[in-house]
This record gives structure tokens, C-alpha cells and sequence, in this order.
């Protein structure tokens, strides 16, 4: 041993080696910690996961747009008050200066009979081209109304020209990047207070 | 009697040239957004005559029909819905329905206002509106009779 190794080896410089030696043991325990709280640790609450068919016939899962925030909003096509004004505001909010530019609007229907994959088509071109549409089959949506605890009914058809009315439950769930539910909106909100609900987002 | 019914019809020929002079109900602020297949429109309407009117109906040859609507919404507390939550949230969602109304009632003096969430007209559509398009409606009122408008689509909105 040289004496330079002797002097390093004096009692201050094994506390200095000792708190290395402690800070390296942390630092890569911590990356299988980091998976094992990921895996086992409390989940964040996802938004629960469904797969429906787009306006294009293409399956559109919830979970694999995790990264994107995602909007999601449940009406039907014929309704002609209340679904185009929450998606007009809708509309305009993402089109705003600090609106994530990446979010996605899934507008889901509550009225399988009517709204094809073409006519949502149709429809979600009018407000934004970043608005999908989904619809499937009733075995397929009843579940996701369920999760969502939207509640829906088709009202009696009008005698004469047969069309009907669907009522529904009216609110927005805001998803974000991670895939949970950040807040909720409603039908009524005005374009500011669904901006300031997106901005949650970031 | 002869005389009478003489009397009444130039009483009328005065008068009812007078009365459309100054149409006592007015529509104005009549507006639709781009629809692909059922379309609103909303207006104000006034009733400027000191007798209450009722808009009974409209009809437009843009629409196969034209049906008197108004959207409801009902509020429903988290704590209603058997403590109902989402995320953790509590939720108090709101459920929207409309149903088909027979008549709006346009009170003497009065306004009444079609409007996002309340009373709207619904139309059939012939063929998808555009930003741009005017659609006429002719509005049906109980006393003021036909009044026809231009209702401008607007920009979605």
C-alpha cells in the first residue's frame, strides 16, 4: 500500500465510501422498485377500457390511445339541440391557443340502429377533424354505457314519420395522456370551461 | 242585416291591410348550424299585440318535416344514484331528452326565446346544410297567421 492509499484510508474517507456505496445501492435498487410500485402499487383509476368500431369500420380500443388525451362524449346523430351544441363547443375549445393539439373527441352513439359508421361519417366531419365516431353493435356498446353510468332510452316514435328521440346521460369525460379519468364536464358547459377541463391534460 | 254584413266587410277591408301593416309577431334572430341529416333552428320570437299568440307549427321546402321541439335536462346528484362515482369522483351526471311540443305559447307583450337546451324547431332535411345555406321557414302562429323567414346557417357553432 503507497502512502497515498494509506491517507485515503483513514476514517473520514470510509464514510465518503460508504455513502457512495449506499447512493449506488439506491439508485439501482430503485429501478426494479420503480417497476415493481408500477406493477403492484396503487393503480391510478384507468377509465375503464372498451373497443367500438370508427367512422371508418376500423376498431378504435380506448386503451391504445394511451399518450393522447381523449374526450369522450355519448349522443346520436339525430339529435339536433343538445349533441351538435356540446360538440360545437367541443370543437371550438380544442381549436383554441393551449388546447392539447393531440387530443382526440370519441363522440359514441346511443343510437346504434340509426348511427352507421357512415352516417357518423358524416357527422363528426362537420365539427372537427379530429372527432371520431363509434358505434357497434348493442352487445358491444351496453357495457361501455354501464361503465360510464350512462343511462339511455329510446322515447316513443313519432306516429307519423316513425322517428324517436334517444335520452341520455350528459356527461364529458375527460381522459388524459395516462389513460384515467381527469375530470368530468357536462353538455351545458360553454367552449372557456371545457378549454380550462382540457388543459387538465398537460 | 244585408246592410251589417256590408258594414263588416268594409270594416274588414280597412282594417286587415292595417293590421299586416304592423305585424304584431315578429320572428327574428333565426339561425341553424351545418346538419347532415336533422337540423335545428332557433329565433326570437315577439309578440309586439296586447293578445297572447301560439306558435302552433312550422314548415320549411328545405325539410321533409318540421317538428316543434324542447330539449329537458334532468339533474341527477352522485348521492342519488346510490353514491355513484367515477376516478374516485362523485358524479352528478345530468341525463338530456327532448320531446315534441304541440304549440309555443308567444305571450301578449312578450318573447320568447328558441334557444341551445330549450325549444327548437327540428327539421328532416332534404339534403345536408352547409355553413352559408339560407333555409326558408314559414312559422304558423294562431293569430298572426304565416310569417315567413330566411334563417342563415352559420358557422358550427
Amino acid at each position: 500500500m503507497t502512502a497515498l492509499a494509506r491517507l485515503g484510508a483513514t476514517s473520514g474517507g470510509r464514510r465518503l465510501g460508504s455513502m457512495v456505496l449506499v447512493a449506488i445501492l439506491i439508485a439501482v435498487a430503485a429501478i426494479p422498485l420503480a417497476a415493481l410500485w408500477r406493477a403492484f402499487g396503487p393503480h391510478p383509476p384507468y377509465a375503464p377500457d372498451f373497443t367500438l368500431t370508427d367512422q371508418d369500420g376500423r376498431p378504435f380500443t380506448l386503451s391504445a390511445q394511451r399518450g393522447h388525451p381523449v374526450v369522450l362524449f355519448f349522443g346520436y346523430t339525430h339529435c339536433p339541440d343538445t349533441c351538435p351544441t356540446t360538440l360545437a363547443h367541443l370543437a371550438r375549445a380544442l381549436r383554441s391557443p393551449g388546447a392539447p393539439q393531440d387530443a382526440r373527441v370519441a363522440f359514441i352513439t346511443v343510437d346504434p340502429e340509426r348511427d352507421s359508421p357512415a352516417v357518423l361519417k358524416r357527422y363528426v366531419a362537420l365539427f372537427d377533424p379530429r372527432f371520431v365516431g363509434l358505434t357497434g353493435s348493442p352487445a358491444a356498446l351496453e357495457p361501455v354505457y354501464t361503465a360510464y353510468h350512462t343511462w339511455h332510452e329510446s322515447l316513443p316514435a313519432n306516429k307519423r314519420t316513425g322517428d324517436y328521440e334517444v335520452a341520455h346521460g350528459a356527461t364529458i369525460y375527460f381522459i388524459g395522456r395516462l389513460g384515467t379519468v381527469r375530470t368530468m364536464g357536462d353538455w351545458s358547459d360553454d367552449t372557456a370551461t371545457l378549454l380550462s377541463d382540457m388543459e387538465k391534460f398537460q | 242585416m244585408n246592410r251589417f254584413v256590408c258594414s263588416l266587410a268594409l270594416a274588414a277591408t280597412i282594417v286587415a291591410p292595417a293590421l299586416g301593416a304592423a305585424t304584431p309577431v315578429s320572428v327574428t334572430q333565426a339561425w341553424s348550424r351545418p346538419a347532415a341529416t336533422t337540423a335545428v333552428v332557433y329565433a326570437t320570437l315577439h309578440n309586439a299585440a296586447s293578445i297572447d299568440d301560439r306558435l302552433l307549427g312550422a314548415t320549411s321546402p328545405a325539410a321533409t318535416s318540421v317538428g316543434l321541439h324542447q330539449s329537458y335536462t334532468t339533474k341527477m346528484s352522485g348521492s342519488s344514484m346510490g353514491g355513484m362515482q367515477m376516478a374516485g369522483m362523485p358524479m352528478n351526471q345530468s341525463m338530456v331528452g327532448m320531446r315534441a311540443v304541440s304549440f309555443i305559447d308567444v305571450p301578449a307583450h312578450g318573447v320568447v326565446k328558441l334557444q341551445p337546451g330549450g325549444y327548437h324547431l327540428m327539421l328532416d332535411l332534404r339534403r345536408a346544410s352547409r355553413a352559408g345555406d339560407t333555409i326558408l321557414v314559414r312559422w304558423h302562429f294562431a293569430h298572426a297567421g304565416w310569417i315567413a323567414t330566411k334563417v342563415a346557417v352559420g358557422a358550427m357553432q
